[in-house]
């Protein structure tokens, strides 16, 4: 009771009249979020407009005789010609260190039961993103975790590269598992949750404590019961967050989980405020939603700081169709996509990564040369089973050298699949690469493939740090390391014979 | 609610009058029109002073000055009893809002204690 008493008592002193002249319109619309303001004659684009009882929204049309806005939160208390005053701010999240570990929405707004963080600066959530002279080519790596993408589209920082399957395939796994990943790898992931189940945002941020990964980690909610105006809003606060830590010279991660539901609440905006429809009912702009949206993603150069944006932008498509409109437009914008497949999914191949579809146009330079080594034969070997294992299908008399193809392929298939919760280390990763196309599981039965690796990995671990170590820091694969993994290999199928010879069912 | 019962006046006069001369259907067109004039017509250097009780030329001559001085340029004042103001001034010039009315405070403070 007396805190209550404080507190109203600290208000009323708070508490100086505004006695400046402001630009003040009447609501003459309203619905769906959406307001029609008359007499705002010097409202501007993009500004922030104060409705009664301390609701604010954002100028989104500018007519001749008014204003559209989308009122950003609650518009039941508000009424037809209630006052509404131009602010001449445009809209801005708090932005700072004390982000890192919780959960708002798109305005700042804490939304894990904790005081709101005390930051004490603030970023534009729309800025036109850098030029040319700041920025640099993509030459670090982002560690997903994920051997396959790792390996084959590997993710540099500053790449916008997609995510994109049907619904439950496994596209948010694979951000989670990135991010779980980012321990002590020196880059802050921001995670922009739009449009999902509030469920959703709760087990997520359950599964990030669960891997201590929350400490590097803010999450952006707008959940599919907040208005449209804040799903819309949310990918530009994530990104907005980013520039602060980007501007630092520090890296950061911002995965928008999922930009379908973004275009989705979008064009809701869009249809209640009038504005002409085009192509599946979205208007002209979408295109540029997104594009300004991920052309705010950057690897900055060492003058500016070196510090980076990269972007994972999620898309859901709608029974693999690839190529509906909102698909093919982030497709274009982004620096490659991750596929994913439900038929694999459905087979046990998880994460059901399309080897042959995805792709990672500049994330190759930002390999370390160690993976870059041992990659290529990876592809090439999976490249050759994908070609092979259609005609396999058919015949049943298979020559040697294609059987044997076919075996190496089924092992490497194996070797790919991954829990979402086990993200790898890139020294095992190379190693494990390494041992699958040099022919070292040939003779291992495909159900052992698993067990085989973790006991080649702990072996390894336990047997040789040192090697583990000089592949983490030297980052290449030489002779002498090579060598060194041969003997050990080698080592292990020996004193494993039960994990690297086929059983005898097996030879039958 | 002074000024809503007139506007309904004239509202309703027009209507009777369209209505006599049988051209009800020209309305849309003088709405639409009347909102175009409305808009050429607002006067830039024109404040309207809304207060509960009427100003004294002394009270007016200073409001003047103050504007004057405010907007950097001559303004001129239509005055206006407000009834439902309890006490301090409402001024507006072309759609820019002064609003020192106790009315106005008391509001904001209650914004400000329910919602900080």
């Amino acid at each position: 009771m007396a805190n209550l008493h404080q507190l109203i008592t600290n208000r009323i002193n708070q508490f100086t009249p505004d006695l400046t002249a402001r630009s003040v319109g009447r609501i003459i619309t309203l619905g769906d979020g959406v307001a029609t303001v008359s007499g705002l004659n010097d409202a501007m684009m993009a500004e922030i407009l104060e409705f009664p009882q301390k609701t604010y929204g954002l100028v989104l049309n500018l007519d001749k005789h008014s204003a559209g806005a989308i009122i950003l939160g609650n518009s039941k208390h508000l009424k037809e010609g209630d006052e509404v005053a131009a602010t001449g701010r445009i809209l801005q999240v708090p932005v700072g260190e004390e982000l890192i570990g919780r959960v708002i929405g798109p305005l700042g707004n804490p939304l894990d039961g904790q005081p709101a963080p005390k930051t004490s600066s603030s970023n534009p959530l729309e800025k036109i993103a850098p030029g040319v002279i700041s920025r640099a080519s993509v030459s670090q790596p982002v560690q997903t975790g994920v051997n396959a993408i790792d390996s084959m589209i590997p993710v540099g920082r500053g790449q916008r590269e997609l995510i994109i399957g049907d619904r439950s395939t496994g596209k948010s796994a694979i951000a989670i598992t990135t991010v779980i990943n980012q321990k002590d790898k020196n880059l802050i992931c921001i995670y922009v949750v739009i449009g999902q189940k509030a469920a959703f945002t709760a087990q997520l941020v359950e599964t990030l404590k669960k891997y201590k990964a929350l400490d590097n980690t803010i999450i952006v909610a707008a959940n599919a019961a907040d208005v449209p105006a804040l799903q819309y809003l949310a990918p530009y606060a994530g990104v907005a967050i980013a520039e602060y830590f980007a501007a630092k010279g520090k890296d950061a991660l911002v995965v928008y989980d999922d930009l379908s539901k973004h275009a989705w609440a979008y064009r809701e905006l869009s249809l209640l405020l009038r504005r002409p429809s085009g192509r599946e009912a979205y208007p002209g702009d979408v295109f540029y939603l997104h594009s300004r949206l991920l052309e705010r993603a950057i690897k900055l150069n060492k003058d500016s700081g070196g510090g980076s944006i990269t972007a994972l932008p999620i898309i859901e498509t709608q029974a693999g169709d690839v190529s509906a409109y909102i698909p093919t437009n982030v497709i274009s914008i982004t620096d490659g996509q991750i596929y994913l497949e439900s038929d694999l999914f459905n087979a046990g191949i998880r994460p059901a990564i399309n080897a042959g579809l995805s792709v990672s146009r500049v994330g190759g330079n930002a390999q370390i040369k160690a993976m870059r080594q041992v990659s290529g034969k990876l592809r090439m070997n999976l490249a050759q089973y994908r070609e092979l294992a259609a005609f396999a299908q058919f015949s049943s008399d298979l020559d040697a050298a294609t059987k044997a193809q076919l075996d190496r392929g089924a092992r490497i298939t194996e070797v790919l699949k991954q829990g979402w919760d086990e993200p790898m280390s890139v020294e095992n990763q190379v190693c494990l690469i390494w041992a699958v196309t040099n022919g070292y599981l040939d003779k291992t039965p495909v159900n052992k493939v698993k067990d085989w690796q973790t006991a080649y990995l702990t072996q390894l671990k336990s047997t040789q740090p040192d090697l583990l170590k000089s592949i983490a820091q030297e980052k290449i694969l030489t002779d002498k390391i090579i060598k060194v993994l041969e003997k050990s290999t080698q080592r292990f199928n020996d004193s494993h014979k039960d994990l690297s010879l086929q059983d005898e069912v097996e030879t039958l | 609610m002074k000024d809503l019962n007139q506007i309904e006046i004239i509202v309703d006069s027009i209507i009777e009058y369209l209505s006599s001369s049988q051209s009800l259907d020209l309305l849309p067109e003088i709405a639409k029109k009347l909102t175009e004039k409305s808009w050429v017509k607002i006067d830039p250097n024109l404040a309207l002073i809304s207060s509960a009780v009427k100003l004294s030329t002394v009270q007016q001559a200073l409001v003047k000055k103050t504007l004057s001085r405010h907007f950097d340029r001559p303004i001129r004042l239509k005055t206006k009893i407000d009834p439902a103001i309890i006490g301090g001034l409402k001024i507006n010039v072309a759609g820019q809002v002064i609003d020192a009315t106790l009315n106005h405070h008391l509001e904001s403070l209650k914004d400000q204690v329910i919602y900080g």
